[in-house]
């Protein structure tokens, strides 16, 4: 069979064929350190293979979303209280760093000179100090420094509103817990409604401003049927809700739920250096829309308020969005520094206990760094959709 | 161009995959020193001097190697290795022996690629608490937080016990020891869980210990050893020799100070021949006739490394004590 005749004077050619090369070899290279890892480890005594999910984990979780039960929770179980907990520790920093970010990128554009310097120094001494070192003070410094949670034999700990609904103590915060019996369901219709209602605002403000250019009072409408659907639906159906509320113990209190310190010491933390960050790229982004924009919009009579939000932060966001995404992949990952202090994310309790259990490293490790790349690669999808709306659109 | 990639890297793979080590006692006596991993710092067993010397009960049994592998107690380079890491800088070769309060069981045994040489050290789980909690024992224990190190087998022999006695509790989990024992101490537990000796050795560090306390109960069984890449039979021999001789030393009246002078003038046959005088069991290890002279030497007999550094914790002997006082330590035969 003659072979295909390759030309390999044609640019386009050898451009292709490097790119096959380097590919070749980067798979190559791949599966020859992952077959060789494995092979050495099996010399060693150590199977390769994921049936080790399945046995007893054998290990407490100080913080779990889902019920984990010493005796009968599997490495499974625990792989997946794991990613939960950093998913969680996650949202909470993305939505905290956004607010510092966006607070404090605008302090920091403010004329009066004492407000941007504030801001400055935020940034800098954020910017400019280690992670791990802002997680260490954070938790040693701040949370575990709190007053305990005894005096004497007797458990009792600050109590913000002196009702005895919430504790506060440098082992975490309590909370009472809500649980609806058998009606869970008038919950999950009064959530849907409510997220029906907002879209039918949306839309209705959308069509009136665009037929008449009138503006719709959509903030207070939305607030008020957040409010009134649920209160509707508890007076139409009645809701059998039982409370619990956290009571002194002989060591700890019982009932309600803990949620425990290190992941508020982790969640100030990470936000506040990610805040830092996404604050300069805010402050950076709204700089590069040209003080022509504003001049001309006010020059055409707009308000401020219409000049912020349909001017410069549209074309400010195409500028903000990508870098910001970064930022917030590098708080997914940063969460990971939380062993330090023992909250139990991810790397903690899968890298850490489980690994040492099971001394199944490689697969291990392998799991582990798929869960980082889903999570990553999700964020980077949402962000992406995000940014092709905002991006400037030349038609 | 693709078949000649193609065999490209299976050669690589092939030789690659053929560089098993040659013999872990070779390569040492070849590279002049002894890589040994120990803890990052555990007062007693591993934790450096004022001069920045390591010193404790599991640097000692590394340069004890050293002297009867390379006739120099100094020749050790000590690579400090977190819980996490202690079985993979093993099998990664990075060092030649971990000698790192690690507790032997069945499913390290088996599935960790290591071979264990034997108990240096027979420990167990205890617990402190502090005084005023009005606690004596730990079936009282239910419900309390409870601190500990993650990545240590503490994790799972404490689930294990209150598995096994119907009784709840919370972990509050720490990177390491050092964290576990200032998370104690700022009250974020009731209780600090970790080995006997660790335990001691954290009381130790308190600036008030007498308003703590140990509570009688120890938990699980913790043979504490060394262990050794699997598959080197000839290094784990040798380490696991080096080990009996420091025991059999005790045993004999063999001390740091006499042991010149008991290798010129004893008469026992069993004597002279663990100290190189007669026989060859050097040359049967792969060592010099002077090997157990030399660890002798170099660090004492099991009692006198047992005094230097783990007596200063305020600790009994109990298990570690020879056979024949009522312990566990009891060296085969030589001969």
């Amino acid at each position: 069979m003659p072979l295909p005749s390759v030309n390999f004077s044609d640019a386009k050619v050898r451009a292709v064929l490097a790119q096959v090369v380097i590919v070749f070899l980067c798979v190559g290279f791949l599966y020859y350190i992952t077959s060789n890892a494995i092979s050495n480890l099996q010399n060693l005594g150590v199977q390769f293979g994921f049936g080790f999910l399945n046995n007893l984990a054998g290990y407490d979780i100080s913080f779990s979303l889902l019920e984990f039960d010493f005796s009968t929770s599997t490495h499974l179980d625990a792989l997946v209280i794991g990613i939960l907990n950093t998913l969680l520790v996650s949202t909470l920093g993305i939505v905290l760093a956004t607010a510092v970010g966006l607070a404090m990128g605008l302090m920091r554009l403010s004329h009066n000179l004492l407000i941007s310097t504030v801001a400055g120094a935020f940034i800098e001494i954020q910017r400019n100090v280690p992670l791990l070192l802002h997680i260490l003070f954070w938790f040693f410094g701040v949370w575990l420094a709190l007053p305990g949670i005894r005096e004497g034999t007797e458990i009792t700990a600050f109590d913000p509103f002196g009702l005895g609904v919430i504790y506060i103590h440098n082992r975490g915060i309590n909370l009472p817990s809500v649980s609806f019996g058998g009606q869970g369901w008038v919950l999950a219709v009064a959530f849907g409604l409510v997220v029906a209602s907002i879209v039918i605002l949306r839309n209705i403000a959308r069509r009136r401003k665009a037929a008449t250019g009138q503006d719709f009072p959509l903030l207070t409408t939305i607030v008020a049927s957040v409010i009134l659907i649920p209160l509707a639906c508890w007076v139409l159906f009645g809701i059998d809700a039982k409370w619990d509320f956290p009571t002194p113990g002989r060591f700890n209190f019982s009932g309600g739920v803990e949620v425990v310190g290190s992941l508020f010491a982790l969640w100030i933390a990470l936000s506040l250096y990610a805040g830092a960050f996404i604050a300069e790229n805010i402050r950076s982004g709204i700089l590069a829309v040209s003080e022509g924009q504003t001049e001309a919009a006010q020059a055409l009579g707009l308000k401020r308020k219409n000049i912020v939000n349909n001017i410069i932060l549209p074309q400010a966001l195409r500028v903000i969005i990508p870098p910001v995404t970064g930022h917030y992949l590098n708080l997914v990952k940063n969460s990971s520094l939380a062993i330090a202090i023992g909250y139990p994310e991810l790397v903690n309790i899968f890298v850490g206990s489980t690994l040492n259990l099971t001394g199944q490293s490689v697969e291990v490790i392998l799991l582990t760094m798929s869960v980082y790349l889903v999570i990553s690669l999700s964020i980077s999808l949402l962000m992406n959709v995000y940014n092709r709306r905002m991006a400037l659109k030349e038609r | 161009m693709k078949h000649n990639l193609l065999i490209a890297i299976a050669v690589i793979a092939g030789c690659a995959s053929g560089i098993a080590s040659a013999g872990t006692l070779d390569d040492v006596k070849a590279r002049g020193s002894l890589k040994c991993a120990n803890t990052t710092g555990y007062v007693g067993f591993s934790a450096t001097d004022d001069a920045g010397n390591w010193k404790g009960f599991d640097i000692d049994f590394c340069r004890a190697v050293s002297a009867a592998v390379l006739g120099d107690a100094n020749k050790v380079i000590f690579q400090p290795v977190s819980a996490k890491n202690r079985f993979t800088i093993l099998q990664s070769g990075e060092v030649d022996i971990v000698s790192r309060n690690t507790t032997w069981s069945v499913m390290r045994d088996a599935t960790q690629g290591v071979t264990f040489i034997g108990a240096t050290y027979y420990d167990g789980q205890g617990f402190l608490v502090r005084k005023d909690l009005g606690v004596n024992s730990v079936s009282e224990l239910a419900g309390a937080s409870i601190c500990l190190a993650t990545a240590s087998s503490t994790e799972q022999t404490l689930a294990d016990y209150f598995r096994e006695n119907n009784m709840d509790f919370r972990s509050v989990s720490f990177g390491g020891n050092t964290d576990a024992r200032k998370g104690y101490l700022e009250g974020a537990c009731d209780v600090f869980t970790g080995d006997q000796s660790n335990v001691a050795s954290i009381l130790l560090s308190f600036d008030n210990p007498e308003e703590h306390m140990v509570l009688p109960e120890i938990i699980s069984k913790e043979p504490l050893s060394p262990y050794v890449r699997q598959g080197d039979d000839q290094w784990a021999d040798v380490i696991a020799w080096v080990r009996f001789a420091l025991i059999a030393a005790e045993e004999f009246g063999i001390t740091q100070a006499n042991v010149d002078e008991i290798a010129a003038t004893s008469n026992n046959p069993e004597i002279r021949r663990m100290l190189g005088v007669e026989g060859d069991v050097g040359k049967a290890l792969g060592l010099e006739a002077n090997w157990a002279h030399n660890a002798i030497k170099a660090v004492g007999n099991y009692g006198e490394v047992w005094e230097n550094n783990i007596a200063p914790l305020g600790l009994a002997r109990g298990l570690n004590n020879l056979y024949s006082n009522g312990g566990l330590h009891y060296a085969p035969p030589f001969r």
